[in-house]
């Protein structure tokens, strides 16, 4: 293994090996109708973890890889962003969903908006007041009014 | 005959016509803002088709998804950087046209080649459907199960040079998809004694929470406006890029023509047909030497493809239920959401839902750009927006989208680890399309493979329909990856299209 990605394929391939290999186990218990597709499904990643596991611990010439669902510079973005740009970013989105669960969508919606906006995006009142009106109104005529759910 | 009309008619009813024109404002936005991809922007609307009809909800998403194509084109040609990955080569010429004061004729040429594609497209899929009829009533259970097979096999095989990764990742999609109480039997199966499990992962916060919790995080991180050039304000011209489409109407229908071939092969990716048609529009050019630097004909072909795929890609989709793309696995999500069932059904008793879609891929199409060519100096400003101003609304959207799945907080847990999952994804190269694929496709997998088992034992596995397709699927894996394999063996020559690119 050479490269932080090899590692990092290495450690994905015993991890989804055990959760393959766990649910081929498990599948066991199962009538043999309800056994057969997910004793295929995982038989099969199970293999292929161990097979790419094995290519990854083997010395031998490895081609750089192409992941082609996702634009290059997204990937690249992931790869190079300093922790600087990580832990602000993961800690407000944590704080949206903890006050989603504590506080309610309203509460939420209006506090983290007015909040977000004015720290991180260093925007001006005048952007923020209209955008937690509008942002307000919306989630209560689409959602409330129109689509009659229960927010959280 | 009277269907085809009779779902103009459907599309037309004022409440679809609504929802139609609000999908095709939200994609009007998404396609302009680079980094909001017509997929997320599916993924997030995924949420607001429960309880819609087919109609409805088609109206909803294909209008949105079909016209983010469209105006995706615009910031490719105004700032080089393209709205969609399926834009990419629209900026090739486009961009260079805009740096010598022709953004208005690139625009005018793209915006009609594109609506010409899109027409072109949505044609040949209504025409196809007595063709295809025949050939989809004549499977039977174990052909459509080998077909999923296919299907999955050319995802998979999108997963670039690691097909393995791709493999785990479809397996990983198949476990978490056979989650909850089996169909058959009514056996719980990885339940876990959690009473929220039986009913199976709840589909709709996996798709938003793979695909847009890492758009949100990325514009979270970066903080930054989506475009960071300033626009050309060389807006004029544009009718003689209309001129440019007109004169050149056998190249917008040849590469539109190639973008429906692609499309229609399941794997196939919208960004590679944009770059056949435009290699095809080079090799086709009385200057060829000029392409690169700003040749209208470049424009005209990366604009036709773009649009005319979808109607391609929609062929296999609706009729066989594999979808051809990323994005056609998403909207496949939809079939399900409104109780569709893509096969034979969607040719026969709900043909009209099948022709609604051509009919909103024009309409939609059409308005598109009649808007694109009123407000282009004004949508222009919408790509300065700061990225961050954004978020609080798309968290929302990230957070209601997936509790309304089943108007429950467990909803919210699954769309963040699908977001975790998502992120982790991109940052170790690990391809997101064959798990999601493979989730939308376990119960038809799993339902097609008990019947064939009850009606035929394994004998079903003989059957040269299934044996064809399982050839099909194993040259769709192994053929590509052959090629690459010998490819990479070769001292990879200077390739001339990024260099344009990068300039």
């Amino acid at each position: 293994m050479r490269s932080p990605t090899a590692r990092a394929d290495a450690v994905g391939a015993v991890v989804l090996g055990v959760v393959f290999g766990a649910a081929l186990a498990e599948a066991g218990s199962f009538p043999f109708r309800s056994a057969v597709f997910p004793r295929v499904v995982t038989g099969a990643g199970l293999a292929f973890a161990a097979i790419l596991l094995a290519r990854e611990l083997l010395p031998r010439r490895r081609p750089a890889v192409a992941v082609d669902d996702a634009p290059d510079g997204e990937a690249e973005f992931f790869r190079t962003a300093p922790r600087s740009q990580w832990l602000p970013a993961l800690a407000w989105a944590a704080a949206f969903f903890a006050g989603l669960w504590v506080l309610g969508t309203t509460v939420t919606i209006v506090a983290f908006s007015a909040l977000y906006l004015r720290v991180a995006a260093r925007a001006r009142l005048v952007v923020i007041v209209p955008y937690v009106v509008v942002s307000y109104v919306w989630v209560q005529v689409l959602f409330v009014d129109f689509l009659h759910l229960q927010l959280p | 005959m009277s269907t085809f009309v009779q779902s103009l008619f459907d599309v037309l009813d004022l409440h679809t016509l609504v929802l139609m024109l609000t999908g095709v404002a939200i994609g009007f936005v998404v396609g302009l803002l680079p980094g909001l991809g017509g997929p997320v922007a599916l993924a997030l609307m995924l949420p607001f088709t429960f309880g819609m009809s087919p109609v409805e909800a088609f109206a909803l998403l294909l209008g949105m998804f079909v016209v983010t194509g469209t105006t995706g084109d615009i910031t490719s040609v105004l700032f080089g950087i393209p709205g969609e990955a399926t834009s990419a080569a629209t900026v090739l010429d486009g961009y260079p046209m805009t740096k010598r004061g022709e953004a208005g004729r690139a625009l005018g040429a793209v915006l009609l080649s594109s609506m010409m594609g899109a027409v072109f497209g949505a044609l040949v899929f209504a025409v196809s459907v007595p063709f295809v009829r025949p050939v989809v009533l004549a499977f039977g259970p174990p052909e459509f199960f080998a077909l999923t097979v296919v299907g999955l096999a050319f995802i998979v095989s999108l997963s670039g040079a690691d097909l393995l990764k791709g493999g785990i990742m479809a397996a990983l999609g198949f476990l978490v998809g056979v989650v909850g109480l089996d169909p058959q039997a009514g056996i719980p199966r990885y339940t876990f004694d959690q009473l929220y499990l039986w009913d199976g992962v709840a589909l709709v916060p996996v798709v938003v929470g793979l695909f847009g919790g890492a758009e949100v995080l990325q514009l979270m991180m970066t903080k930054s406006s989506i475009a960071k050039t300033s626009a050309e304000e060389h807006l004029g011209g544009a009718m003689q890029g209309v001129r440019d489409a007109l004169g050149h109407w056998f190249l917008v229908l040849r590469s539109s023509a190639i973008g429906i071939g692609i499309g229609v092969i399941p794997g196939m990716g919208g960004a590679i047909s944009q770059f056949i048609a435009y290699a095809h529009a080079k090799q086709t050019s009385k200057s060829p030497e000029t392409f690169g630097k700003g040749n209208v004909e470049g424009v005209l072909a990366a604009g036709a493809v773009n649009n005319s795929k979808e109607g391609g890609s929609l062929i296999p989709t609706v009729a066989f239920g594999i979808p051809g793309s990323g994005v056609m696995a998403i909207l496949l999500s939809a079939f399900l959401i409104t109780g569709l069932t893509p096969g034979p059904e969607m040719l026969t008793t709900r043909l009209d839902v099948t022709f609604s879609m051509v009919w909103v891929m024009v309409i939609a199409n059409v308005v598109a750009v009649a808007l694109s060519f009123l407000f282009l100096r004004q949508l222009v400003k919408l790509t300065h927006v700061n990225g961050a101003v954004l978020v609080p609304f798309l968290l929302t959207m990230l957070a209601l989208g997936a509790y309304t799945s089943n108007n429950s907080m467990n909803d919210v847990v699954v769309m963040l680890a699908a977001s975790a999952m998502g992120i982790a994804c991109l940052r170790w190269d690990w391809p997101r399309v064959p798990f999601l694929l493979a989730l939308v496709l376990t119960e038809t997998a799993e339902r097609y493979l008990f019947i064939s088992h009850s009606l035929y034992g394994w004998s079903w596995l003989q059957r040269p329909l299934v044996l064809g397709s399982f050839a099909l699927a194993v040259f769709g894996v192994f053929v590509p990856a052959l090629v690459r394999y010998r490819r990479q063996r070769r001292p990879a020559p200077v390739e001339p299209v990024l260099e344009d690119q990068r300039a």
